[in-house]
């Protein structure tokens, strides 16, 4: 037996079968709890979001439009409910005025704890030691690859603070991972053999 | 530094109109940060299984184990919480009607437990509650659309509150009010008792004294008591008992046996005589974990040296001198 398409769950759905519902739900949950998570990283509130997503797609099953593929459209309800419970719960607030903060301060004792680490997971580290209102606004440009011009619309909030926090995510993330790139560069030039004098590589 | 940061901006803006895929100069570190985030968040794993289940409940709305639903409209809601509050004579039900918000479009539904009985009951929003028996818990049934999760409990009852901050979850009892967002612990409101008691298993669980209008926010292993029109008794340490009927443990410390006595009265649900031959102090120690009532005494009977006789079927006498 062939696994039902979208098009067949989407009818079944319709007509109230639940076990359609069921099938939708463990084909897509944890993909959807992690595309939530990925922006606003608090595992709890991601699978509340998603959980509301299902149960609203179940309510409205009699008039639910997809256009694109399952996937997509429950991906793109689940971002909406995102960027609604961010706008709702005020965690990013407009703020024109506000400074970058001093970047230095954030200088922690990164290139030690570099040293033994991958180079994806340290960044995923340093995206993670972001503060929150800088994490969000990332990951909704990273993840969603919304500019900054929609952010500011679908969060409600004006673009200069949006720009003003994408602008402190990326110089935080620069700043932390610099000394690790360089320091990643040094060592596979050296262990290549390439360069014996290279002065800036001896810290 | 100004000029750098624009160029920041406009490097990260290539990168992510071309998914990453834009020509930077080699010695910007966007591409590769851009390229390690690619697997953030991956390794969260949600539990599907248990995540369906929840949903389910949510759609279903319902009490497990075929507990019996009333569904009362507001009218009935409200003379039936106005004839609990007058029969119990309370000083405070004024300000009780005055304080619950007045929610005519909602309906609501209640589950009760007749004396001896328990429920386990999962609430629309996924919430578990262990209902003790000759309780009543009354909840909005569209709790998930409102703006508050709404109940209103008499007796006694164990809450696991599904976790939403942007929906607290309120109990309304006749002389407190516990707001929570999502938490466990424990409510004790008893039509016969003139007070209400928190006990906090987990979390943090706001409780607000409707009748003397004072507010406690109670941590982990924090409990108050809520009495008519005596200020917030907030006690450190819980009850050691007090969560027994739920847990099926019961425990003495040194406690003297006429304060164990009345407990294990009620949780047996039999009467217990000692007679007292002056007898000097007599305090017990031990552990029991869903025992029967005769090992609980016999231990007892070991323990201080009293003789136990049991009279009928649910009456039982302890007499002699503790050791």
């Amino acid at each position: 037996m062939t696994d039902p398409t979208d098009e067949e769950l989407l009818t079944a759905l319709q007509r109230g079968e639940e076990w359609a519902l069921d099938r939708l739900f463990r084909t897509h949950y944890t993909y959807l709890c992690q595309v939530v998570f990925r922006v606003l990283p608090d595992r709890n509130t991601a699978e509340d979001l998603v959980q509301e997503v299902f149960l609203a797609v179940w309510r409205k099953r009699d008039r639910l439009r997809v256009e694109q593929s399952v996937r997509a459209y429950l991906r793109r309800a689940a971002v909406n409910r995102t960027l609604n419970y961010i706008r709702d719960q005020k965690l990013i607030v407009d703020d024109e005025t506000a400074l970058p903060a001093d970047l230095s301060s954030s200088e922690v004792d990164i290139v030690q704890q570099l040293e033994a680490a991958e180079l994806a997971q340290e960044i995923e580290i340093a995206i993670a030691a972001l503060p929150e209102r800088c994490r969000l606004i990332f990951g909704l440009s990273r993840f969603e690859q919304l500019s900054n011009k929609a952010i500011a619309k679908e969060l409600g909030l004006s673009i200069k603070t949006v720009e003003n926090q994408m602008t402190r995510a990326l110089k935080l993330l620069r700043d932390r991972l610099t000394p690790f790139f360089f320091w990643w560069f040094c060592l596979l030039t050296t262990a290549l053999g390439l360069i014996v004098s290279q002065p800036t590589c001896t810290t | 530094m100004k000029k750098n940061t624009e160029k920041t901006v406009n490097i990260w803006d290539r990168l992510r109109q071309s998914d990453g895929q834009s020509a930077v100069p080699t010695d910007q570190p966007w591409p590769k940060i851009w390229q390690g985030a690619e697997g953030l968040g991956q390794d969260f794993e949600p539990d599907v299984e248990a995540g369906l289940k929840r949903l389910k409940a949510k759609i279903h709305a319902m009490p497990v184990a075929g507990a019996r639903i009333r569904r009362l409209t507001p009218l009935a809601r409200w003379t039936r919480t106005l004839a609990a509050a007058v029969v119990a004579g309370l000083l405070g039900w004024g300000i009780y009607l005055l304080v619950q918000p007045a929610t005519p479009v909602a309906t609501w539904a209640e589950i009760t437990t007749q004396a001896g009985e328990q429920k386990a009951v999962v609430l629309p929003d996924g919430s578990k509650i262990a209902l003790n028996s000759a309780s009543s818990l009354t909840y909005r049934t569209d709790m998930n659309e409102a703006a508050e999760r709404q109940v209103q409990l008499i007796g006694e009852a164990y809450f696991e509150v599904e976790r939403r901050p942007a929906q607290p979850f309120k109990i309304t009892t006749r002389q407190a009010e516990v707001e929570v967002l999502g938490t466990s612990f424990n409510v004790r409101a008893r039509a016969e008792e003139t007070t209400t008691e928190v006990e906090v298993t987990q979390g943090k669980v706001a409780v607000h004294h409707l009748i003397r209008d004072e507010k406690v926010v109670l941590a982990a292993k924090e409990a108050v008591l809520v009495a008519n029109d005596q200020p917030l008794v907030q006690e450190t340490s819980p009850h050691l008992n007090r969560q027994a009927w739920r847990t099926g443990r019961i425990t003495f410390r040194e406690t003297p046996l006429e304060a164990a006595l009345p407990l294990l009265e009620h949780y047996y649900n039999v009467t217990i005589t000692w007679q007292k031959s002056a007898a000097p102090a007599c305090s017990i120690t031990g552990n029991w974990q869903n025992d029967s009532l005769t090992e609980v005494l016999q231990a007892i009977a070991a323990y201080t040296g009293i003789t136990v006789k049991q009279l009928t079927a649910d009456t039982y006498q302890l007499s002699g001198i503790c050791k």
